[in-house]
């Protein structure tokens, strides 16, 4: 089994992002041929729709990882399990006609158990701050697409993996990246009768950070930038309820330390899903995903990969 | 201290949202002289000589593809039938790109109300709408005095909703202000482009 490393943490969040995001995404298109919900946003767990002023949402989310991407690419199955359990709760609140900004509050916990080590751990996981404006709404024009600019960044109030203690010697305490990032990104959507699609892409730098792995001397560890992009296609019915499937791919070039490229600490994962909306009256929602890492190698690289579930309960204000 | 903090988060959030929802609630006298909309007939009628012909005229922006305009075809039969009597025109306005080759008579039999044609979308543009159900009433003299939604519902109708547009037009036949002049329209997007 990989062990867990500060990307992966990362990875975890971006993805549990991603995947409400995506339920709130099905939303967007609604019946009758017609929009009431703008698109999506790849780093806003409660995206508020069209006329939403403030939401409020909790998030289960749980995944196992069976299995593993080397360094070159190469998958294989893991002769431990790992288990995350993390639930969030997230806010967005609107500042312009088509602004918003949100917050996500994680608490992970996690389960790791390697050749009859068993590790159980957690905590506070890093806040994330998300912000979106929509320059055109997905249902605002016949033919053009709605385009919206994203914006995101991470505090590190979690745990970061390198932060080993004698008590969780496979690192399941971990909770964090242990440094600040930013993400920028785009965000194109179109409304086509019940059918909706959109596509978002963003960039993420990290921030350099210092560490000390097991209190030996300090290292400087810097990151390459972070792509990422994600396609998600749904239909919606005519109660608004929603069934969307979805496509998401990162990739990071590799990390220096101390001033010299280390070639082997490339990230990359590619993730395919469904997932689902319930919209209850006008100011309620019900979303869950259902999501897997593809278990095909040169599809991900120095990544645990698995697959789980999320529900998400979410209250709106209009 | 975190209680005050909780206040203080929450009055900001309060601030934010009320500052985000305010409308256009000022009184505006906008130019509609040249504003020509079209009956199931393909006559043409000029919006400001219907105006002046009535106590108050209400023109509510149509969808015929939005589910929060259908969901509020009964309230809106009966807002008609209940102020029709008291010199109050409604014109409900097809402002949109994609319903511009259908003949009127398809909405009118879907919605038993008169939906007039408002060609490229010019009355909507002239007076910055944004959302079907969104309703602007005019006086005799061609000021808008209300700007907003029907009622605060979306597209589930609650028991006991807040009437903005029907209070709104009770105020002003009684010579009074509206109370929410600017209540928000919760439609959906009119497709304007």
């Amino acid at each position: 089994m990989t062990r867990p490393s500060r990307r992966s943490r990362s990875r975890e969040a971006t993805a549990a992002a991603a995947l409400l995001l995506l339920a709130t995404l099905t939303r967007a298109a609604p019946a009758a041929a017609q929009a009431c919900c703008a698109g999506g946003t790849v780093v806003t767990p409660t995206r508020l729709a069209l006329h939403e002023d403030l939401a409020v949402g909790v998030q289960l989310r749980a995944r196992t990882n069976p299995g593993s991407f080397a360094a070159d690419g190469h998958y294989t199955n893991s002769s431990g399990t790992e288990q995350i359990f993390e639930q969030d709760v997230a806010a967005s609140v609107r500042v312009a006609e088509k602004g918003q900004i949100g917050a996500v509050f994680p608490i992970i916990q996690t389960h790791r158990n390697v050749a009859g080590i068993d590790d159980w751990g957690g905590g506070v996981g890093d806040v994330s701050l998300t912000a979106r404006y929509d320059f055109l709404l997905a249902a605002q024009s016949l033919y053009w697409p709605g385009f919206g600019v994203l914006a995101a960044s991470t505090i590190p109030t979690g745990t970061p993996p390198d932060d080993l203690s004698p008590s969780h010697p496979l690192a399941a305490n971990a909770t964090g990246e242990g440094t600040y990032d930013v993400t920028l990104g785009v965000d194109v959507e179109k409304v086509a009768g019940h059918f909706y699609g959109g596509l978002n892409g963003w960039l993420t730098h990290r921030f350099a950070r210092r560490l000390s792995p097991g209190g030996g001397p300090s290292l400087t560890e810097s990151f390459s930038v972070r792509w990422t992009l994600l396609a998600v296609a749904s239909y919606v019915f005519d109660s608004e309820a929603a069934l969307g499937l979805y496509v998401s791919a990162q990739n990071e070039g590799p990390a220096t330390i101390d001033g010299v490229q280390d070639p082997t600490t490339s990230l990359r994962l590619t993730t395919v899903g469904v997932a689902g909306v319930l919209p209850i009256r006008d100011v309620w929602r019900v979303q869950g995903a259902l999501f897997g890492d593809v278990p095909v190698s040169s599809f991900g690289r120095n990544e645990p990969a698995g697959y789980g579930l999320t529900v998400a309960l979410l209250r709106v204000w209009l | 201290m975190i209680a005050a903090r909780t206040r203080l988060a929450l009055h900001a959030i309060a601030a934010l949202i009320a500052m985000n929802s305010a409308s256009a609630a000022q009184a505006t006298t906008p130019d509609i002289s040249d504003v020509v909309l079209r009956d199931d007939q393909r006559d043409v009628v000029n919006l400001q000589s219907l105006v002046r012909q009535h106590r108050l005229t209400a023109v509510v922006f149509y969808s015929s593809t939005c589910p929060c305009f259908a969901a509020h075809r009964a309230r809106l039969v009966d807002l008609v039938h209940e102020m029709e009597p008291r010199d109050v025109r409604f014109l409900f306005v097809d402002s949109e790109r994609h319903s511009r080759g259908e003949p009127v008579s398809k909405f009118v039999a879907q919605t038993s109300l008169p939906i007039l044609r408002d060609d490229n979308g010019r009355l909507a543009r002239r007076l910055a709408a944004q959302f079907a159900t969104e309703t602007f009433v005019f006086d005799a003299t061609g000021t808008v005095r209300y700007q907003g939604g029907i009622d605060d519902d979306r597209k589930y109708l609650s028991q006991s909703p807040r009437m903005h547009l029907r209070d709104a037009l009770l105020s002003l036949l009684s010579g009074a202000a509206p109370q929410y002049p600017g209540a928000k329209a919760l439609g959906c997007a009119l497709r304007l482009m």
